[in-house]
């Protein structure tokens, strides 16, 4: 997928994933958000049901992007697994963080209650599923 | 440079709840036991909770099935930002104890997104998408759950797949193919076959290659013609330069994310050369 200018400045390099690879495991320390370039990522739950899968992101989504905005959670809340062979942009994170301090105070708090959002709904959705 | 500013409304609660004297202020307060939104109903806000205990819920066979507790700092009525009010609430918000939230109309919200970089832009968009697409499927497990309390047991298997397929979203990401993005700006329209309805104003709020969809302050709507299949004429102010002119057809007709609005969606044909240039080079600023 071509990405515009405005989005590739930010892309620090690139990272290659073969189908069935972890991205990230769930739980790990939050380093990277990523945006996918070419291919397919799950991503998925675990309850003590099984595996629930909360999506399947196409190139131009954003993977990991919750830890930037919610500061109180810097741990993987799922994992990400290629779905097929992938190619990852590893967004800019220094530069991400020191625009997004520039943002006004009204705007970070909506991302992150957003971010919040998007951590709460999906942990409880795997708790009800393993319930 | 904004050319167009429409007028937006101050935010009102949707179920009672008391809005401060100062027009300006955005902050609503509510009572333990307070409806802030009804599913099923209408909104146009997006809430940030600045303190106290929302509970959201959604309502099966009369009864009330709790989803989640959200508390300061969460957000809740994202929805709006992408659908513009056009779609129900698709669960209820009840204040657990004295609650006061911060109310963000969506076109508010939608102007402050447009002055963001585009990278956060995409992000935010895609935060909201997401979110549509977490809660949506946390609704399907919640109700399927209280569905299977209902039923016989089944049989232990060995595996339970708790796979839910979801058709992926797909961003529509300006790039190689232009798609659409969450526009407002003023467009002037024509009934074809009814000139003398003379040229109409309304606010467009999407747009894309192959249409668009516009607000119109016209509560009834079945006046001059206004139906699916209606040739329409349109001219588009798009950020700079001249009105790009473009005909099309109307395809659906919805109830507005205003009160006393009505909401169009039109299929572009005919489009100019230029105009397509315009619009293309538009969607993938």
């Amino acid at each position: 997928m071509e990405l515009p200018e405005s989005i590739t400045a930010y892309i620090r390099n690139r990272l290659s994933f073969k189908q069935g690879q972890a991205v990230f495991e769930e739980g790990s320390q939050a380093r990277h958000v990523f945006i996918i370039m070419q291919g397919r990522v799950r991503i998925r739950k675990q309850t003590p049901n099984g595996l629930l899968t909360l999506g399947v992101l196409d190139p131009g989504h954003v993977l990991g992007e919750t830890s930037l905005f919610d500061k109180a959670a810097q741990q993987r809340s799922a994992t990400a697994i290629a779905e097929t062979d992938v190619v990852l942009g590893v967004l800019d994170r220094e530069k991400l963080e020191k625009e997004l301090s520039l943002i006004s105070p009204v705007q970070q708090e909506i991302l992150a209650g957003l971010a919040r959002r998007i951590r709460l709904n999906t942990a409880s959705a795997a708790l009800l599923a393993g319930s | 440079m904004e050319q167009v500013s429409p007028v937006i409304s101050p935010v009102k609660p949707e179920n009672g709840g008391t809005v401060p004297a100062a027009p300006q202020e955005r902050t609503l307060r509510y009572k333990p036991g307070d409806l802030i939104i009804k599913e099923g109903d209408f909104g146009t806000a997006l809430y940030r909770i600045r303190s106290g205990t929302v509970g959201v819920f959604k309502e099966l066979h009369g009864e009330e099935l709790p989803l989640y507790e959200l508390g300061p700092g969460d957000v809740f009525g994202e929805k709006v930002f992408i659908d513009g009010g056009s779609q129900p609430r698709p669960a209820s918000a009840v204040a657990k104890d004295a609650v006061e939230l911060e109310a963000w109309h969506y076109l508010a919200l939608r102007r402050e997104h447009q002055a963001l970089r585009p990278i956060f832009r995409l992000i935010a968009l895609d935060m909201v998408k997401k979110l549509a697409k977490i809660s949506a499927m946390h609704d399907r497990v919640r109700l399927n759950k209280n569905h299977a309390q209902n039923r016989p047991a089944e049989p232990d298997t060995a595996e339970v797949n708790l796979t839910v397929h979801e058709p992926s979203c797909t961003l529509k990401l300006a790039g190689s193919e232009p798609v659409g993005r969450v526009w407002e700006g003023l467009v002037e329209y024509r009934l074809t076959d009814n000139p003398a309805s003379g040229m109409l104003h309304a606010t467009g709020v999407d747009i894309d290659k192959d249409g668009m969809r516009f607000d119109v302050k016209l509560a009834n709507i079945n006046n001059g013609g206004h139906e699916p299949g209606s040739s329409i004429q349109l001219a588009i102010h798009l950020p700079g330069g001249v009105p790009v002119k473009v005909h099309g057809k109307i395809t659906s007709i919805s109830r507005g994310s205003l009160i006393g609005h009505t909401a169009l969606r039109v299929h572009f044909r005919d489009i100019s050369a230029e105009a397509k240039q315009r619009l293309t080079a538009f969607l993938a600023t």
